[in-house]
């Protein structure tokens, strides 16, 4: 498992990630994340909607209410410009992060 | 299975929302418990545990209500002055500019307030004055619609869309209703005659000259913008 403050850190990444190819609705997110992750990141409600508002609040996402295809309103979010924008030099943030990380542990293993 | 509308409501009892902010975000939360319920049931689970995991999910952040508010109006303000004044003071800037442009290219008689005309009002007159510049009123659905269009872009929604579309029409009303303080005030634009006489039928044709024909035209812009941002069903 990943320590929390990392999880925090990467949860925007993971949101704008999953949801630059479709738009989903909150426990849509939370599972998807969840299932690709494998387990690592895991979002509850108390989590994941705070997380939501914020980024909507910025404009990185933007939701519209819709039906699901049992007939049931749920509100999708959808990646807006300004998110797609901010998605790849997040990315790249991480990727680099993630690779000193590497880098570092390797050194000391070896 | 509870109602999780309910529950949802009953939790965030005590947030700053707005009966109708907290009317949607309950929905929102009652989804993503129904979907938890719902497929903790499909794995197996009995009913009374899948129903405490989920009352457990939303009870486990004590502090859940205020952070869902923060969130939602961390960039409240911002939001307002991208999706309504930016737009909207775009679009009335650019309506001046172009009732500026005609004026200058020979067209100020036809604009110019029949009470500011010297000599021209009659104190038993009650003709109603309208001013209608038609190049200027054919420009205006373009800014209405720009309005509107720069507003959906920012995020907002349809009535804030609106209000931005027709930004320019609020000005001219305000701007007419100093004047018309003013020309209370002030004893040289009544000319000692009674004020109701004078400026009654000057204002009655400067606003249906200035504002409602221009929100009609302003109208003409906004409204297929409306029609297009209709919550759509997006699965």
């Amino acid at each position: 498992m990943i320590s929390s403050n990392i999880k925090r850190g990467s949860a925007e990444v993971a949101i704008l990630s999953v949801l630059a190819d479709r738009p989903l609705h909150g426990y849509e997110i939370a599972r998807r994340i969840e299932h690709e992750t494998r387990g690592a990141l895991r979002f509850t409600l108390a989590s994941l909607y705070p997380l939501l508002y914020r980024m909507e609040s910025r404009g990185w996402l933007r939701a519209t209410w819709g039906e699901t295809p049992a007939g049931r309103a749920r509100r999708y979010y959808r990646v807006t410009a300004a998110g797609r924008k901010k998605l790849a030099p997040l990315r790249k943030e991480w990727r680099d992060l993630f690779r000193a990380l590497g880098r570092l542990a390797q050194a000391h293993h070896a | 299975m509870p109602d999780w509308v309910r529950e949802a409501l009953r939790r965030l009892a005590g947030s700053k929302f707005s009966a109708e902010e907290r009317g949607e975000v309950s929905r929102e939360l009652a989804g993503y418990l129904e979907d938890l319920y719902d497929a903790s049931c499909a794995n197996g689970q009995n009913e009374s545990d899948t129903i405490q995991n989920a009352l457990d999910e939303l009870h486990r952040d004590a502090r859940l209500g205020p952070k869902l508010y923060r969130a939602r109006k961390e960039n409240s303000m911002n939001d307002r002055t991208k999706q309504f004044w930016l737009p909207g003071t775009a679009t009335m800037l650019a309506s001046a500019l172009c009732l500026a442009v005609l004026e200058f290219a020979q067209l100020r008689a036809h604009f110019t307030p029949v009470w500011l005309r010297h000599g021209a009002t009659s104190p038993h007159s009650f003709d109603l004055p309208l001013v209608l510049n038609w190049p200027w009123l054919g420009v205006l659905p373009f800014l209405g619609a720009a309005g509107a269009y720069l507003s959906r872009r920012a995020g907002g929604r349809r009535a804030v869309q609106a209000a931005a579309g027709f930004f320019s029409a609020f000005v001219f009303l305000a701007s007419l209703l100093i004047v018309l303080v003013l020309s209370f005030v002030s004893g040289d634009l009544l000319g000692g005659v009674p004020a109701t006489r004078t400026l009654f039928p000057e204002f009655v044709g400067a606003i249906v000259s200035w504002v409602l024909i221009p929100g009609v035209a302003l109208l003409l812009g906004v409204v297929p913008f409306l029609r297009n941002s209709n919550a759509r069903h997006i699965v």
